[in-house]
């Protein structure tokens, strides 16, 4: 038997989006239906998830559950879907995510079906991006993501909310349209040197494998360039970061928390593949900018006085790592970074659920308007510490394994020079600095006011909390749940760059051994 | 369907049905001024109009399969093929649409109604035989009929100033354009039907032969397979023929608004009556567009087959690549400081032209047509979102300012206005992403193949990046609409309309489904070649 798993679960966030939509509106019942139908609706893609996670094959490093029909047949694309090691976890990650987010919303008087639907849209798109199998269909679904992403912004979102999102849409399209040249570029190159029109990404990937077809060192550099600054942009890397605090800052948590690393599984899936060899000419500059992100995040984070914008750059800081990860081009670092995106994912849902339950409880973010919060509320005092030191990377939470792997990685690569991955251990230093500064200030020290509004957490509040928290020591003590099905797809990436890279290597492998040489490249 | 007159009837019949339902229009608005069995007259004459354009479009789309299509009287004139099958159903899609829109802003307007749609039927009359033009003549005439009519639609609203201004500018610069293509159409029959006219002139020679055929026969070098025949064998030196092919350009430009001949685009659409600025973007551009297209493909394209037709393409590809890198790049530069809603769609549409103008260099008509039927249904739709938002006081709301808080006050038609500038913008998944793709994708594909990829590979990155300029514009609507309003929000409202409701679901379902499905369309359309 034959059932489209894949698809259920991509179309069925946004079909119980679009009842919660459709349903009349008005009275507060009416309300809750909506509300109901939406979770229903994402917990029933959640256990599909889960489904597909437990039949998943972890000896496999290809695609499973795969779909593949004509979709455009005349420019060769189809719509091709196929869940392997690398996006399962992902996959899981935003199926877990969308329902804590409705079920944190569903009690608030202002929330209607049209959040509810622009939630589900998003979980659709971002399904989407994870289990394409072809670059056209991926490229529908990315630019699909910021249509909800910006209404999220732009209707429910704070104050600049104008600016917000319009900067977040500019700085997106940039890069989108950036992409599609590269896509393009790549689609002509197969036609003219393989043949057939086909945007089915195991194609591409294996004519780069092939030694008579492959793309050359010059060629590839450019096509890896357009790529890159979409992704980058997304992630966001050092230079590219900057529509970051605002789009957290101003966004509601529901974007916040939506927020998935999916730039960084692109880098995965498509940049390392696709351009094995301008991958490891790249390698060092694009660990140079991750090192950077990892300290001026991190010391962002400190001086800052919002904590959403805070933690926006906290979570900058962390991409740093996800990306130092990947371009270690080790097992260890890639597989930490995958790791790496759903800790991160999972800590910032927290960290931002709590930023906003602090901003109900007292209407503002700012840290100075906060003190003495431990003793008036113990239960959210005790999430608010397991929550920021899985952030941080505390032993026996999750955020631990993936940093570690990742550092491991780093200074293990053979590709690159070992010198990134000391300057970035920094980073677990000023992570304790931002993140406990601010919760010593936020939950000790002296109250500012009177703290007659600040209840504890009340039991919707829980709800949502609860199965954060539930993961985090999950992970935190059993973390081969998550990576044992990712490394044979990360292997077989691997493999596929050592492939990929084989003749090419001579020359550019000697420059990488110095980062300096790494630098000259980029100016190249 | 062997005998000329069945073959006649085949190609005739879309128009046939538009032009006789546009006198019946007209005859039921003069003799029965109230009421028409049972139907108020104004309710009774749109309701024909809708008949009459459905009959067509479903009359052009039966023809569809037909084996054999591609017949041709007997002059040659007129041609009816997939292409002009197409065009034809995006010509009723406009119509119906517009009438669906015009029906309750007649009634707000207390404009008078009858003629109103006798005189869309006839426009799109005049749009068919521009689509079925294989002979200048026709072009000529099918333009005429098409503008004829137009130049009082745009007036139409008669106690409103500026509806006046936009009649009038675009007669006058209508006339002078119909002019310059009619010169060009002059000096063309001058360089290659100087013989035939005198052959057909001298007495004896073509014997017992009628008037009307020593006509056709006299004509018959404004044919465009009979230009080939010129082209290919004195074309490339022959300086009349070529500056009667560069005013006929000038002419097609102005049609289709592309630069530098755009000028009239903003005033006029502005001043006319919105469901006619709807119609104008949509039907009248791609009524341009199409013999366009055909003359340049048929005579000056690459497919001619001689060995100087790629270089007389590769030279007149040139001249419209510059032709559309200003087109698309003055339209968005001046849609982005615009403050009026219906300029700045005025501005957007010159872009667009010069978007279907990348489908022209590229050679590919199941790009242009695809383009041109997804354009219809994101203009129309967001046109007719437009017609929808009243001042309290009188008229529209026009100013992008007065959308403050539009899309929070009423979900749904902002949820589609919303989607229609994200269509217009090119986001997937809608149907203006891939309407962008499929032109884009053709052109880099001619590219490839005429051999000289860089000039297209440039044409599709300054089309990129106007696409990125767009953004900001269309997004400009949407932010204001999202933005909560301000305490004098009340000034303007929505006009509950059922039918435009309606006009706007097809056009919602249309982006939505080219885009998500674009098969649909795109297949029909990539199984034949024009």
């Amino acid at each position: 038997m034959n059932i489209p798993w894949l698809s259920i679960i991509l179309w069925l966030p946004l079909a119980a989006g679009l009842i919660a939509l459709l349903l009349p509106r008005g009275t507060r019942a009416k309300g809750d239906m909506a509300a109901l139908v939406a979770i229903i609706g994402a917990i029933i893609t959640l256990a599909l998830s889960v489904l597909v996670y437990i039949r998943f094959d972890n000896a496999l490093s290809s695609y499973q559950f795969e779909e593949n029909v004509n979709w455009l047949p005349s420019v060769g694309a189809s719509y091709h879907l196929g869940v392997d090691g690398i996006s399962l976890g992902l996959m899981l990650l935003t199926a877990f995510l969308a329902p804590l987010v409705l079920l944190y919303l569903a009690n608030r008087s202002d929330s209607s079906g049209s959040i509810y639907f622009a939630i589900l849209a998003l979980e659709t798109s971002l399904l989407g991006v994870l289990l394409s199998a072809d670059l056209l269909l991926f490229y529908v679904f990315w630019e699909a993501m910021l249509i909800p992403m910006y209404f999220l912004i732009s209707v429910w979102g704070g104050e600049r909310r104008a600016y917000g999102s319009l900067k977040f849409i500019l700085y997106m399209m940039v890069g989108s349209l950036l992409m599609l040249v590269g896509i393009l570029w790549f689609y002509w190159w197969y036609h003219a040197h393989v043949g057939p029109f086909t945007f089915n990404l195991s194609d591409w990937i294996l004519m780069n494998g092939t030694p008579g077809a492959r793309i050359p060192h010059d060629v590839q550099l450019w096509m890896f360039g357009f790529f890159f600054i979409s992704f980058a942009i997304k992630v966001p890397l050092f230079p590219f970061h900057s529509w970051l605090p605002d789009a957290q800052a101003e966004g509601p948590v529901a974007f916040n928390v939506m927020l998935v690393e999916v730039g960084a599984y692109a880098f995965i899936r498509f940049c390392l593949p696709l351009f094995p060899a301008a991958s490891l000419t790249w390698a060092p500059a694009i660990m140079t900018l991750a090192v950077i992100n990892v300290i001026y995040g991190a010391v962002m984070a400190i001086v800052q006085q919002d904590m959403k914008r805070l933690f926006a750059y906290a979570g900058m800081s962390h991409a740093g790592f996800i990306i130092l990860g990947i371009f270690s081009l080790t097992q260890q670092g890639i597989e930490g970074s995958i790791l790496y995106m759903i800790n991160s994912g999972l800590t910032g849902a927290g960290l931002f659920f709590i930023a906003d339950l602090l901003y109900r409880r007292r209407g503002s973010r700012a840290i100075r308007d906060f003190g003495g919060m431990a003793a008036a509320a113990p239960v959210f005092f005790f999430v608010f510490m397991v929550t920021a030191l899985a952030a941080i990377g505390l032993p026996g939470l999750n955020g631990f394994t993936s940093e570690f792997l990742v550092l491991v990685g780093a200074i293990r690569a053979n590709a690159v020079s070992p010198v990134f991955g000391y300057f970035a251990a920094s980073g677990v230093v000023l992570s304790s600095i931002y993140m406990l500064w601010m919760f010593q200030r936020v939950m000790y020290g002296r109250r500012p006011a009177p703290l007659d509004g600040v209840a504890d957490l009340q039991p919707d509040e829980n709800t949502t909390l609860w199965p954060l928290i539930a993961t985090f020591i999950l992970i935190g003590v059993w973390s081969a749940l998550v990576t044992q099905p990712m490394q044979p797809s990360v292997n077989a990436t691997i493999s596929a760059i050592d492939r990929g890279a084989g003749p090419t290597q001579t020359a550019p492998a000697l420059d990488l051994l110095m980062p300096g040489a790494g630098m000259g490249a980029m100016t190249r | 369907m062997n005998t000329p007159g069945d073959v006649y009837l085949v190609i005739l019949l879309p128009a046939l049905l538009l032009v006789v339902m546009a006198l019946v229009v007209i005859l039921v608005e003069a003799f029965f001024p109230e009421s028409f069995l049972g139907f108020p007259t104004r309710l009774a004459t749109a309701g024909l109009a809708l008949i009459g354009f459905l009959a067509a479009g479903v009359t052009a789309g039966a023809n569809w399969g037909t084996p054999g299509l591609q017949v041709e009287d007997n002059s040659g004139m007129i041609i009816l093929d997939h292409y002009t099958l197409f065009l034809t159903m995006i010509f009723c899609l406009g119509g119906v649409l517009t009438v669906l829109i015009s029906i309750r802003y007649l009634e707000d307007t207390g404009a008078a109604v009858g003629e109103y749609y006798c005189l869309l039927l006839f426009a799109t009359a005049g749009a068919y035989f521009m689509a079925a033009a294989n002979h200048l003549i026709v072009v000529f005439l099918g333009l005429e009929v098409l503008s004829v009519a137009i130049y009082p639609l745009a007036g139409f609203l008669r106690r409103d100033r500026r509806s006046n201004e936009a009649s009038l500018k675009y007669f006058l610069l209508g006339a002078f354009s119909s002019a310059f293509l009619l010169y060009g159409i002059a000096l063309i029959y001058g360089a290659t039907g100087l013989g035939r006219l005198q052959m057909a002139a001298a007495p004896g020679a073509s014997g017992a032969v009628s008037g009307l055929a020593r006509l056709m026969l006299a004509l018959g070098p404004l044919r465009f397979d009979q230009i080939i025949g010129y082209v290919l064998t004195r074309g490339s030196y022959a300086p009349v023929f070529w500056a009667g092919v560069a005013l006929l350009l000038v002419g097609f430009c102005f049609k289709a608004a592309l630069s530098p001949f755009h000028m009239w685009t903003p005033d006029v659409y502005d001043g006319a009556p919105t469901p006619v600025t709807a119609y104008m973007s949509a039907v009248v551009k791609a009524a341009a567009f199409a013999p366009f297209f055909r003359f340049f493909l048929d005579v000056l394209g690459r497919r001619s087959g001689s060995p100087g037709s790629y270089e007389i393409y590769s030279h007149w590809a040139m001249i419209m690549m510059a032709v559309a890198i200003l087109t698309m790049t003055w339209g968005n530069l001046a849609a982005v400081a615009e403050p009026s809603m219906k300029r700045m769609l005025a501005y957007s549409s010159v872009a667009h032209a010069g978007y279907i103008t990348v489908a022209l260099i590229a050679e590919s008509s199941s790009a242009l047509l695809f383009y041109l039927l997804v354009y219809t249904t994101m203009v129309i739709g967001s046109f007719a979102c437009v017609s929808l938002l009243r001042r309290r006081s009188e008229g529209e709301a026009l100013e992008i300012s007065e959308w403050t808080g539009v899309g929070l006050r009423y979900p749904w038609f902002g949820a589609a206005m919303a989607l229609f500038m994200f269509a217009l913008a090119g986001f997937p998944p809608t149907a203006g992403f891939m309407g962008k793709f499929i032109v884009f994708r053709a052109a880099l594909e001619t590219g490839a193949n005429a051999g000289h990829q860089n000039g297209y590979i440039v044409l599709v990155s300054i089309a990129l990046i106007n696409s990125f300029i767009s953004i900001y514009y269309y997004l400009r609507v949407v932010i204001a609409m999202y933005r909560p309003a301000p305490a004098d929000a009340e000034a303007v409202h929505l006009v509950r309309d059922r039918t435009a409701g309606a006009a706007i679901l097809i056009c919602v379902i249309g982006v939505i489904l080219l885009g998500v499905y674009p098969q649909i369309a795109f297949g029909v359309l990539s199984t034949f070649r024009f």
